[in-house]
């Protein structure tokens, strides 16, 4: 019941923003109606929901190619709703691990290398222009040159989202760092703490409300990163059923897709609203922050 | 001439909890005064000054001005604020053309009003200067151009001195003082500071839990300097208005 | 007015003119980094081989195939070397960004003004801000075509997001005394607009518009790896196809050269455009 009242005073409130998803769900119906029709019977221009949901929906299990509880259509076999939600799951499962270990590896990685170049101010302005130009280098202008090093592997699917992640720690590290008040440092020197201590007690501590403000920015990429490796290469993952589909022009496949990874995305953006949330709870919030 | 009759004000917090910030008030305030509004914070003073620049609306009574109901900013009320708001984007001079420029008058015009403003407040060397390359008190001293050179005839000033050093300050009473004797404006000024009201006031309205609990006439002579603001007329108004400010009738225990 | 002169001497006006003269010492610690950055890559290729070919491989390949290249007309691609692609890749990079830019600078400014255009823009921007935008990139090139218009739209989109949001958080840090003070001082909303939220705004927008720009060109360059007649990943894909790797790092590097250039450019925008803004503040 409250979560029925609390939806109505959320309408009432909103009600012109739910207006207009009505108007984007309706408008695109009435498109898909209206668009010239396409002389493929799969790839309408723009497919209609009941299209997406139907069709297009028993079509993913295309993409079903292990011989194991629903028939594979690459072999003869039907094309089955069974078979379209295992193969959803398999790919999703795949995009979802690489996504993870992808992220947790290059936040670690990030982070730590990037305490390891803070160790002094001159090492700090030795590297910055390697650092400038990795943070300007186009990254998804380099899934080839990770296809290339590491196959059309799992592996270079998490190296990629994992560098893509570690840059953007590393350097937010490195700026943290270098944004510690001096007072903190002078003060804990004057108490002739050491330089691994003050690492340690001091510097480690300070940096970490910038660093979480990182996290958003960095799921977005990874996001972006390991959907990019799928296109390009990686046989394999929610990305992948992308480029699938798209050989052959199956739009309402594609819309399927595309509605399946904006849910996973914003889940993942709302799990990580609340852990930070979790997380930040205990850390003191900084003057202006 | 200013009327407020029955003016309230009811915020409602996010609790529900309400807050009568203005409580049924009622004064009269004629051309060319130069009155203090006195205060503990969080007595209503600001939310009358506000009122009174269409900033914030009442939720019952009303606020004239020359028969006119208030219904929200206008060219006849010019306003100070205590936040410091010249615009960092714009030069000094462009700073107080902005009023003239809302306006509509012509960049010439606009030009000589506002350099003249710039000379009266001692700042005419710096029209082209930033905001920042300014100190807090010229910065001030920018506000209070800015708003004189709109030319209302009313100006309403929101504790714009408070976060000023005190000589600063002094400084900056003795130019509005200057300011308004030549202009002959209303100034409804904002304060705590029983001192600040002894130098600049002519009349002192002293609000508590949103009611006006007194209207008192300064008689001072001026210049209200040290001796003037310690003759036994400036102290007996001294103690009047710290009797409403204080003495609140504080009984531990009692609810 | 006694204070005045006191104060002139305290003032920040004077440190214009003490610019020094001879390079400081930050340029050679640049300049031994840029050096750092080349060695590593050089120890980098000692050590993998002929998978991470040397800096000067990669630099010659940029250099002989930059104008003309009777070799890339042989892997397929039109004649004329990187030039022409780079030449399409920025002219996306920027176009797209630009429109972009525009469009989002004003719903997110408008949506900070009004709350009709805020709830109308807010489902919309939660959709693209939080779906990865590439996965709308093939849909692109079916409706659009394999043509620049493809690369163009799909930057436009991210950046109006991105200065959507930039503009909206840009209103909402600027205290609302300025708007108060303009509206006591006569002004419209209008005038309050165009006077007050934008140029307030204006810092954190080219944050936004630094932020959109960075992105555009690996946008850009996924647009093309998918499949356009011409740009930089074209070149990248179909050096990456016959295995030339210093010529697809050649590729790759022109890129970032362009995107580190496009990118100083805007900071001297921003430096010329934000000169009354208080040191330190951004």
């Amino acid at each position: 019941m409250g979560a029925i009242r609390r939806l109505g005073a959320g309408l009432r409130r909103d009600w012109i923003s739910a207006m207009v998803v009505i108007a984007l769900i309706v408008g695109w119906e009435i498109a898909g109606h209206m668009a010239p029709r396409s002389p493929l019977r799969e790839s309408p221009i723009v497919p209609p929901w009941e299209f997406i949901f139907g069709r297009a929906l028993t079509g993913l299990s295309d993409y079903w190619k292990i011989e194991m509880w629903a028939p594979v259509p690459q072999l003869g076999g039907a094309q089955t709703l069974l078979g379209a939600v295992l193969a959803l799951v398999f790919h999703s499962a795949l995009t979802l691990f690489r996504l993870t270990v992808g992220l947790v590896l290059g936040g670690l990685a990030g982070v730590l290398l990037g305490l390891a170049l803070s160790w002094s101010s001159r090492v700090r302005k030795l590297v910055a222009p390697s650092l400038h130009l990795a943070r300007m280098c186009p990254l998804l202008a380099m899934i080839p040159l990770f296809q290339f090093w590491f196959g059309a592997t799992n592996w270079a699917a998490i190296v990629f989202v994992a560098y893509g992640v570690g840059v953007i720690y590393l350097i937010g590290t490195v700026n943290a760092v270098a944004n510690v008040p001096a007072r903190y440092i002078e003060n804990a020197r004057v108490l002739g703490a050491s330089r691994l201590r003050i690492h340690r007690s001091i510097i480690l501590p300070a940096i970490l409300p910038e660093l979480f403000s990182s996290v958003f920015l960095t799921l977005g990429l990874a996001w972006s990163a390991v959907i990019g490796a799928e296109y390009i290469g990686v046989e394999s993952g929610i990305g992948r059923m992308v480029i699938w589909s798209e050989y052959f022009s199956n739009t309402g496949r594609m819309a399927l897709i595309t509605l399946v990874i904006l849910a996973y995305a914003m889940a993942s953006f709302a799990l990580c609203r609340k852990l930070q949330e979790r997380v930040l709870a205990w850390t003191p919030k900084r003057p202006g922050a | 001439m200013i009327s407020i009759t029955n003016a309230s004000c009811v915020f409602r917090h996010a609790s529900g909890r309400e807050v009568r910030a203005l409580d049924r008030i009622s004064s009269t305030i004629g051309d060319g005064e130069f009155v203090c509004l006195l205060g503990r914070s969080g007595h209503g003073k600001s939310t009358l000054l506000r009122s009174l620049a269409g900033l914030n609306t009442l939720t019952a009574g009303e606020i004239a001005v020359d028969g006119r109901p208030v219904k929200g900013p206008g060219i006849d009320r010019g306003m100070v604020f205590q936040e410091d708001t010249v615009f960092p984007w714009m030069t000094v001079q462009a700073n107080v053309e902005f009023g003239l420029l809302a306006q509509g008058i012509p960049a010439a015009e606009r030009q000589g009003v506002a350099r003249e403003w710039l000379d009266k407040v001692g700042l005419g060397r710096f029209g082209d200067s930033w905001p920042k390359e300014l100190s807090g008190g010229m910065r001030k001293r920018v506000a209070i151009a800015t708003a004189f050179a709109g030319g209302a005839p009313i100006l309403l000033m929101d504790e714009p001195f408070g976060p000023l050093d005190y000589v600063t300050r002094r400084d900056l009473q003795n130019l509005l003082i200057d300011l308004w004797r030549s202009t002959g404006r209303t100034i409804i000024f904002v304060t705590h500071d029983i001192e600040e009201a002894l130098v600049l006031a002519e009349r002192a309205l002293v609000l508590r839990a949103g009611r006006i609990v007194d209207d008192i006439r300064v008689d001072l002579t001026r210049p209200r300097d040290e001796e003037e603001r310690a003759s036994p007329r400036g102290i007996a108004i001294s103690k009047t208005i710290l009797g409403h400010l204080e003495l609140e009738q504080h009984t531990p225990g009692a609810a | 007015m006694t204070d005045i002169d006191a104060t002139r001497d305290a003032m920040p006006v004077a440190d214009k003119a003490t610019a020094p003269a001879r390079p400081s010492p930050e340029i050679w610690w640049t300049l031994g980094g840029i050096a750092l950055f080349f060695i590593v890559w050089t120890l980098g290729h000692l050590v993998i081989g002929r998978y991470l070919p040397p800096p000067w491989q990669v630099i010659a390949a940029a250099v002989t195939h930059f104008f003309d290249s009777r070799y890339f007309v042989g892997l397929g691609l039109p004649p004329g070397g990187y030039w022409p692609h780079l030449v399409s890749t920025t002219y996306t990079a920027l176009l797209g960004c630009a429109v972009g830019a525009v469009i989002g600078t004003l719903t997110g400014l408008g949506s900070a003004h009004s709350n009709v255009i805020h709830q109308i823009t807010r489902p919309i921007v939660a959709i693209l801000g939080t779906v990865p935008i590439l996965v709308a990139a093939p849909f692109f090139l079916i409706w659009f075509g394999v043509s620049e218009n493809s690369k163009i739209i799909l930057v436009a989109f991210y950046s109006a997001v991105v200065l959507h949001l930039y503009a909206l958080r840009a209103v909402e840090h600027l205290h609302p005394s300025f708007a108060e003070s303009a509206s006591t001082l006569g002004a419209g909303p209008w005038m309050i607009f165009h006077r007050v939220s934008l140029p307030g705004s204006v810092p954190e927008l080219f944050g936004g518009l630094r932020a959109a720009l960075g992105a555009a060109w690996g946008l850009a360059a996924i647009t093309e790896l998918l499949g356009t007649d011409r740009g930089i990943g074209r070149v990248i894909i179909t050096t990456w196809g016959v295995q030339d790797i210093a010529s697809m790092m050649g590729g790759l590097l022109l890129l970032a050269l362009i995107a580190v250039i496009a990118d100083a450019l805007l900071m001297l925008a921003r430096r010329a455009a934000t000169r009354w803004m208080p040191e330190g503040a951004l």
